[in-house]
Order: structure tokens, then sequence, then C-alpha cells
């Protein structure tokens, strides 16, 4: 894929693109809105807290059950919920971006299957119970499968991404096979695989997040650092190269951002699909095709998706719970078809 | 609510052939005479009639070679049977039983498949007396003609009395003697319980919470194991409904003066339950501070034995609240 048909020029006032001070205002209105539901999330469950109740818990903490179910579940899940939210929200804009195609997620890069694959090894060969075991295993399958992704995907002129999205496909494939053989081979791994394979970021301790925050940060810093390579390669490789971009070492970045964002979201939380696709498309919509807003929007818009389905999945059916993977899916699939039949809106 | 541990689905991968020759194996084979009283040490050569989902059967009455099968392999283990073959289960279920019955069960040999289901053709080369079998009739359906054609069957459905249910796997493993001893055991202890704690039964609220292995992080629920929906049954503790829960309403429980949590055989608390009872709210509770968070063993399948153990751990811990 060497072109591609854009409405304007990123960055330089696009015909389509609305005002920045609109931008901005719709930025600080997603903000809001993240505020809200982070409230609500931490608020809303099994048992219904007020704010007031939740501040005390926060700055004045004291043996209690709401303040325990507070500090203890809810504030570790909505932290969670934020942090998974936004990795997944950012690399799905990387990879709308690096592969030009404004309905692809990292699934296509094979992420989810490494990720999966290596868990089911985990947890059905190695016997491995616990997430905080298995969380490694998925982060190093994401890191391997990819590197081979981008193996497959390299041309002696450099990595395509045509190539690499068929590799990502291939690779996909294959590992998914083969953890649908290992679990099959292991009804055992298969049960305990269920929680995790389901996408959920109920009971997830903080101590998950601490290990991988700092990778999360580099793939952040990464992604800013190739947003102008990105917004050039839009117009074309030629063009691209033509303003002086390394398209190479921007592909490069751009893959390891979205393996470190979308490998580290699935090993605490497991695979959680549709958010990643969804949020930069429609951010989209509102900012055009400027990446640098796309991220931004994404990286705000994304935990709020993310969160307000988990918050969703504690009521619907309470007092059980519905995991936060479900819940998007349910949401996703319609949302997806609108997205589909709204094309034009959202082109790269 | 997903079963943890027995797999019960079955196949019908290479099940022509087997029909054929166990069929004509069947047909030569001279037909068994009822035997019109059961004995648990009956000789070989005579044979008994086990009532089952599939109509009246008659088995040997000493048979050497037992197949368990789905969900009467932790029943059959009970009773203290030694089954040639068995559904495997998994290694958290097997840790939680006792030592003799995971020697017994790692003795068989696993007749499930790859995936979970029943090998027929593993079953056959088995050569059982008999084969003993709990799961629905729609599984049944799929292989009851061939399991016929290996041997003698006893089936008992889901749906199914359980007392009625072990009677019947006793019955075919010529088991009869340890089931009456478990049978004696739970009938004393219901009894003894009723009477020694009928006050403390009519107003104390009690619970139980159970949470096997594989249960989603930071879930649970309460009054969820066969032991608690059997003791509800009897007539001795009032349980509520079954509920799922979240970590977050632990809280929940301070209203209860006794809590119950799914242990192993040797009481201490299972991996599955052990998240739970490591977090700050469950510490708080007013029944754990009291000392009235209490072990109770329950596996996946219903039997005197496992329904007489688990009374045994009821009867410790309503011992420890004040009588009225």
């Amino acid at each position: 894929m060497t072109t591609t048909t854009i409405t304007g020029t990123p960055g330089s006032g696009a015909a389509t693109a609305p005002e920045p001070s609109r931008r901005m205002l719709g930025l600080l209105a997603a903000v809001a809105a993240l505020l809200v539901l982070l409230v609500l999330s931490v608020t809303v469950g099994g048992t219904t807290m007020s704010p007031a109740a939740v501040w005390d818990a926060l700055v004045n903490p004291s043996d209690g059950f709401d303040q325990f179910a507070i500090r203890d579940f809810r504030l570790p899940r909505t932290i969670v919920g934020l942090v998974v939210g936004a990795a997944l929200g950012v690399s799905g804009a990387l990879i709308q971006a690096l592969t030009r195609n404004p309905l692809a997620d990292t699934g296509i890069l094979g992420v989810g299957a490494g990720s999966s694959f290596a868990v089911t090894v985990a947890v059905g060969v190695l016997g491995v119970r616990d997430i905080s075991g298995y969380m490694w295993f998925a982060y190093a399958g994401a890191l391997v499968v990819t590197v081979m992704v981008l193996a497959l995907g390299s041309t002696r002129r450099g990595q395509s991404p045509v190539l690499m999205v068929l590799a990502g496909v291939c690779v996909s494939a294959v590992l998914t096979g083969a953890s649908s053989a290992l679990t099959l081979t292991n009804p055992e791994a298969f049960d305990q695989m269920r929680g995790w394979s389901a996408g959920s970021i109920m009971g997830r301790p903080l101590e998950l997040i601490w290990p991988v925050l700092p990778l999360l940060v580099v793939a952040l810093v990464l992604a800013l650092s190739v947003t102008a390579s990105l917004n050039a390669m839009a117009l074309g490789d030629d063009v691209a190269a033509a303003q002086g971009v390394r398209l190479g070492l921007s592909r490069v970045l751009t893959v390891a951002a979205i393996t470190l964002l979308a490998g580290g979201a699935t090993a605490i939380a497991g695979p959680i699909g549709f958010v990643g696709l969804m949020v930069p498309h429609v951010a989209r919509w509102f900012v055009g095709p400027h990446q640098g807003w796309i991220f931004a929007y994404s990286i705000v818009l994304a935990p709020s998706l993310l969160l307000a389905s988990d918050i969703l999945g504690r009521v619907v059916i309470a007092p059980g719970e519905i995991p936060v993977g479900i819940v998007t899916a349910f949401v996703g699939a319609p949302v997806l078809i609108g997205l589909v039949r709204r094309k034009k809106a959202s082109g790269l | 609510m997903p079963l943890p541990t027995v797999k019960r689905r079955a196949t019908a991968v290479a099940t022509g052939l087997l029909v054929t020759a166990f069929g004509l194996a069947a047909c030569s084979a001279p037909a068994a005479a009822p035997s019109a009283s059961p004995s648990a040490s009956a000789p070989a050569s005579q044979t008994r009639q086990v009532e089952t989902n599939d109509g009246t059967v008659t088995v040997p009455a000493n048979p050497q070679r037992v197949v368990a099968l789905v969900n009467a392999a932790l029943a059959y283990l009970d009773m203290g049977g030694k089954p040639v073959g068995i559904t495997g289960v998994d290694e958290g279920t097997l840790a939680d039983l006792p030592a003799e019955q995971q020697a017994a069960y790692r003795a068989a040999t696993n007749v499930a498949t790859s995936s979970g289901e029943i090998d027929l053709e593993k079953v056959a080369s088995l050569k059982p007396d008999v084969i003993v079998i709990q799961t629905g009739d729609s599984q049944y359906g799929k292989i009851g003609d061939e399991l016929k054609a290996i041997a003698p069957v006893v089936f008992l459905n889901q749906e199914s009395d359980w007392k009625f249910r072990v009677e019947a796997f006793a019955g075919a493993g010529n088991l009869l003697d340890t089931l009456n001893q478990q049978k004696a055991k739970y009938q004393q202890l219901t009894t003894s319980i009723k009477q020694n704690y009928a006050d403390v039964l009519k107003t104390a609220k009690i619970v139980e919470t159970y949470r096997f292995a594989g249960a989603e992080a930071g879930q649970f629920a309460i009054n969820q194991s066969l032991c608690a929906e059997a003791v509800k049954e009897e007539g001795i503790v009032n349980f509520e409904a079954s509920a799922p829960m979240s970590f977050e309403q632990i809280g929940k429980l301070a209203k209860y003066d006794l809590i119950l949590y799914n242990a192993r055989s040797d009481g201490q608390p299972t991996a599955g339950i052990q998240p739970l009872l490591d977090t700050n709210a469950w510490k708080l509770l007013p029944a754990v501070k009291a000392g009235h968070a209490k072990p109770v063993y329950c596996p996946w399948g219903r039997s005197y034995g496992f329904m007489a153990k688990y009374l045994e751990g009821l009867d410790q811990a309503l011992a420890t609240l004040p009588k009225k």
C-alpha cells in the first residue's frame, strides 16, 4: 500500500478538520467525561457509595468495609481501566496510522494472538496459575510475535505495511490454531484461562500495573516521537521520504510502541476488543487526520469507553458481573457496522 | 455455573466399528441371571440388578474392572471404589481429595480424550465388567449404545436424586458395605446436628462461601456447593439461595454469625478460596474476628462420604457458636 486518498494535508488546516479551538474544546469535554466516569467507576458497583465516602476513604483511611472496597478493589480497578484503556486507544491509533487502514486494530499485527498463545503455554504446559505469573508470558508473547511479523513484513526496501498486515494475519491464524489445540488437549488450562481470555479488569491489583507502567510510558514517548512521521506517511511513502522521513525507522518505532502498549494492556486485562478500533476512528471524526490530536483524543476517550463498559458490566446482572471484554464486544459490534457504513467520514 | 472438575462431553469418534465389534461380542455372551438379593461379598459368578435411568441393569455381583465416567467419578472414588478407568479431573480438584482417593484416581486409566470427551476405544480396551456414569440425558443418548456394547452400563442422569444415585453406583461396584457405613454416619450426623443445635439453627445466620480455582479474579459465590444444597434439602441449615458476589461485596457477609468456606480434605483452605480469605475486608468480618469462620470440605460430587465430612465440619463450626 503506497498510496491513499485523503481529503487534505494533515496538520495544515485540512478542509474537513475542525478549528484548533473546537478540537481543544472537544478534548476538554472528553476529559470532563472521563473524570465523571472515574468517579462513577469508584462509586457504582455491587454496593453503591457516595463520592463523599470515596473521598473519605482516600484522605482519611480507616478500617471499614466500604473503605476497603474502595481502596482494595474499586480504586485499583479504576486505575487499571484508565491505564489499559489509554494503552489500547493509542495503540489502535498507531496501527491505523501505520497501516493507513481506518478499521485496523492491533490484532492484525498478531499482538493478541501472541499474548494468548504465550499464556496458553504458560498455563497449560508450564503450570503457571496466577495472573501475576502469566502476564509476563503475555507480554513476551506479544513482543516475540511482533518482532516476527516485523521481520516477515520486511523487504530489501524496508518494511511494507501490506506485508506486515499479511504476516500478522497469518501468524495470528497459526497461533490461534495452536492455542486452540493446546486448550482442547488440556481442558484444565482452558478453565484456568477462562477469566483472562474474556478480558476483564476486575480483581486486578495495582501490583500488576507498576512493573508494566514504565514500558507504557516509554511506548507513549515513542508514539509522540513518530507523530510527525505518521502525518507525513499518510500522504504516501514517496511524499514522506521527500519530506525527510526515515520510513524504516519510523515504522519500527511505531511497531515497538504498538507492541508495548497493546501487549501491556493485554497482559494485564486479557484481550479486550473494539476499544482500540473504535476510539481512534471516532476521534478522527472530530479532529481530522492529524495524529497528534488523534492520540490526544484516544488517550482520553478509550479509557472512558472501557470504564463505561466496565460500569455497565457491573450493574446489568448485579450482583454478578459481565467481564468488560464481553461488554465492549457487545457495544463494539453494532458500532463497527456503523463505522464501516460511515467510511467516508473517517477515511485516512 | 461451570463445573470445575469432571468433563462431561462425550465423543462419537470411531464408534461405528466399536458398535459392530462389541455388539457381536455382547450377542455371543451368555445372559446373566438376575440376583434377588444383592450382596456386598457375592462371588464373581453371581449377578445383581441395579435400577438406573436406563431401566433395570444386570451387573456382575463382584465386578473386578469398573470404569467410572463423568460425574460418577468422584462419588465412586469416595465410596472406596478402585476403578480401572475414570474420567479425568483437574489437578485442583484432585489436590482437595484425601490421599487414598488420589492414589485410586492415579492408579486408574484416564479415559478422557485429549479434548475431555470419553475415549470409547480406551474404555473398551480396559475390558470393564461394568460402567458407571452420571451425565446428562443428551450426552448419554449419544454414547449409551456404544457403552452398552462394551459392558453393562449403570447410568444416572444429572437430575436423579443423589441418594438413589450412589446406591446404584455402590451396587454396581460391589461397594455396599462402605456405602452403608457412610450412610449410617451421615444419618447419625444429620440427626445429632438437628438435635444438638436446634436452637442455634433456628436463630443463627449461616452462610457458605465458595470459590473454585478457575474462578474469575475478584469473584466468589455464596451457598453454591453441592453439599450446601443437600444440607438445605435435608432441612439442617436454611441457606439463602446461592448467588455470585464480588470481593467488593464482602461487607455484605457482616450480618452472618457463622461463615463456612470451602476447604481441602485436610481442613486447609482450597487454593480457590484463599484469595478471598486474604482480603482485608474478610479479616474485618465480625464472624471472622470472633473465630466463627470455619472450613468445610465438599468436592464437586455427591456421596454420603462427602456429605458426612461436610456435616462433620458443620458440626464443629456450629459448636463454636454460643447456645442460646
